[in-house]
């Protein structure tokens, strides 16, 4: 019983020692882990969400990782949203002749759909064959009525140019991939195959066919063998019209490897003889060092440098002239002297300001590079009266632009800006407010060499260039006539620069005289004045309308 | 009580989470619904356009005019044309194109 009593009493005192105490500070302890992990997630989800703002908010991020669609191009379209060029889909069928259960009862459903058309000899191949490309929803719905499985649809896509070859230059062309291989085709082939929204472009459908119709009427008149226009805002630099001949369909899908689908306005360097005389001219007003009342006296008709002779295109041309004469009258010698007084420093310089001598960034990769020697006496000498530099159209128009408008700089462009920057001015104000009133004289004068081109109403001025074809050895007779137009010219808008590649005189032709002179038959000479003035002429009398009530 | 105040927050944030989610993924189907409309009147709209400008392009319209107004349509000369141009309601009449240098 003691044994008993001694184990109960054990018993009870080790029970005691497990008796549950309520342990207060555990649930202190659970309450701070529920507060860390929540402090964790809460960081991860400021994390997530400040990342979600951020790629928000940059849409380039978003942008890049879209893929090229392959199936998918966007349209372009003009200043005024007309399409120029747009992919639609289509739809191929052909048939597998191995899954066809009867192939009589097969030709005869396909005599009846395509009565044109005899399968026979493609049903008993084994080879799959093209019932149809680009089938029609109408006939299309008819096949899939049979139900017949051998059928098999291909979904491609077409791309579409309402306008021909109006653009041809300009768009360029894509291949059988979706690829853009030209143009503006290739330029903006990523944002045109990712993006819903069309490409605008600067260009007015409008101009651009009435400056092609006259270029293709002059090549009746003059025979050349190409010709090229661009029409550009003076301020802006949007390009409104740019046409290059020969061009071609766009919707033919050719491979065009001929040279003489070179892109006359961007990619072709040519020199362009007497219209560089304007730069001269505004160099030297630039720099201050002839105005355009400087005179120069005993000016020589023929003057030789390193064994060359530079003479005058017309000796009735006077010894003694002021520089505004020198321009108008077109004059040779008189330019070579201006070019000299400016020096090869700040010649040099000025061409580069006007985009002339540096390589121009456009909008089509088809663009030319200004060709010249090795700058000296000679060189600078016949660079003032524009030989011995070779350049595009394109850097042309826009040396005439910063010329014309004050002297801001210009960027020639293709495509639609929403904003548009303040230009930053680049030359002497007084360039133009000098330049300009020269430039009309030579339109409007006697004197001038450009009379077909003074248009009632428009105030166009401007300046010839008839330069000589670079053969091996010197110079050919084939020529290159160009007329860069300013107008109006009391306060310039639009600058036109038209070339005709080797025209030839037109004895046949009557010329009708601006001035109200009787009409002329039997023009001899093959000069940029009896050519491409004229031409420009015809021009802006059709565009002119539109111009004025348009922009 | 602090377990209280800790809890009926969270669970009302659930609550109204799953609220918030429900009525934006009726949201989001809608939108997806109405942007595909979108797409396919965008596309029916682009082939109208397509089908317009072709026929109503300067070369189609030169054609409809050598077709069916050949001598009827005249050419209207520029200078005869005059900008009405409205200044605190006084009428100012500009010519189109200025022929006076």
């Amino acid at each position: 019983m003691n044994e008993i009593n001694k184990r109960k009493i054990h018993s009870n005192e080790y029970s005691s020692g497990f008796s549950y105490i309520e342990n207060k500070s555990n649930l202190k302890i659970s309450f701070e882990r529920i507060a860390f992990i929540f402090f964790i997630f809460f960081i991860i989800a400021i994390i997530f969400s400040s990342k979600v703002i951020l790629l928000s908010l940059d849409e380039k991020i978003f942008t890049n990782k879209i893929l090229k669609k392959k199936n998918f191009r966007s349209s372009i379209v003009d200043k005024e949203g007309n399409i120029l060029a747009k992919t639609v889909p289509i739809i191929n069928i052909g048939i597998n002749p191995n899954l066809v259960i009867d192939k009589e009862k097969l030709l005869i459903t396909l005599k009846l759909l395509f009565p044109k058309k005899n399968f026979k000899k493609q049903m008993y191949d084994k080879k799959f064959f093209y019932v149809q490309k680009k089938i029609s929803q109408e006939k299309l719905d008819k096949i899939l009525l049979l139900g017949d499985k051998s059928f098999i649809q291909e979904e491609k896509i077409a791309r579409i140019y309402p306008n021909g070859e109006l653009f041809s230059h300009v768009l360029g062309q894509i291949d059988n991939d979706n690829n853009g291989i030209s143009g503006l085709e290739k330029t903006f082939d990523y944002e045109l195959t990712t993006s819903r929204n069309p490409l605008k472009l600067t260009l007015d459908t409008d101009l651009q066919y009435l400056i092609r119709e006259e270029l293709l009427r002059s090549k009746n008149i003059f025979n050349n063998i190409g010709s090229a226009a661009i029409l550009m805002d003076i301020h802006t630099g949007d390009i409104l019209s740019m046409v290059s001949l020969p061009d071609f369909d766009l919707n033919k899908r050719e491979k065009i490897n001929d040279l003489k689908f070179i892109n006359r306005a961007t990619k072709g360097v040519y020199e362009f003889g007497s219209v560089f005389k304007t730069f001269t001219i505004a160099a030297g007003i630039n720099y201050d060092v002839v105005q355009p009342e400087t005179e120069f006296k005993e000016l020589k008709k023929k003057i030789v440098c390193a064994g060359n002779a530079i003479s005058e295109y017309d000796d009735k041309i006077p010894s003694d002239l002021t520089a505004e004469e020198i321009l108008i009258r077109s004059g040779n010698i008189g330019s070579a002297r201006i070019a000299e007084k400016i020096g090869i420093d700040n010649y040099n310089k000025f061409l580069q300001t006007i985009g002339i001598l540096t390589n121009i960034n456009f909008d089509i990769e088809e663009v030319g590079e200004t060709q010249m020697g090795r700058w000296g006496k000679c060189r600078l000498l016949t660079i003032g009266f524009g030989h011995g530099i070779a350049t595009t159209l394109l850097q042309l128009t826009k040396g005439y632009s910063i010329v014309s408008n004050g002297g801001f700089e210009v960027s020639p462009t293709l495509i639609k800006r929403n904003k548009y920057k303040i230009s930053k001015r680049i030359l002497n104000e007084e360039v133009s407010k000098k330049l300009n009133p020269i430039l009309r004289k030579i339109v409007s004068t006697k004197e001038g060499t450009a009379g077909f081109a003074n248009v009632n109403g428009y105030e166009i001025g401007g300046k010839t260039g008839t330069a000589d074809i670079a053969a091996t050895g010197g110079y050919s007779k084939k020529k290159i006539n160009t007329f860069a137009a300013v107008f109006p010219a009391s306060k310039p808008k639009f600058v036109l620069v038209i070339m005709l590649d080797e025209p030839k005189a037109n004895k046949e032709f009557v010329y009708h005289y601006r001035d109200g002179r009787s009409p002329y038959k039997g023009n001899w000479r093959n000069t940029a004045g009896w050519t491409t003035v004229w031409v420009t002429g015809e021009i802006i009398e059709k565009i002119g309308p539109i111009l004025a009530t348009k922009y | 009580m602090k377990k209280l105040f800790f809890f009926i927050p969270v669970i009302f944030l659930i609550i109204a989470t799953t609220f918030t989610k429900n009525s934006t993924k009726q949201l989001d189907k809608k939108i997806f619904e109405t942007r595909e409309n979108l797409r396919v009147l965008q596309d029916r709209y682009e082939l109208v356009m397509l089908e317009y400008n072709y026929l109503t392009s300067p070369k189609k319209l030169m054609e409809y005019q050598k077709k069916y107004f050949d001598n009827e349509l005249q050419e209207a000369d520029i200078e005869s044309f005059n900008w009405i141009e409205y200044e605190n309601e006084n009428i100012k009449i500009k010519k189109v194109v200025n022929n006076n240098e």
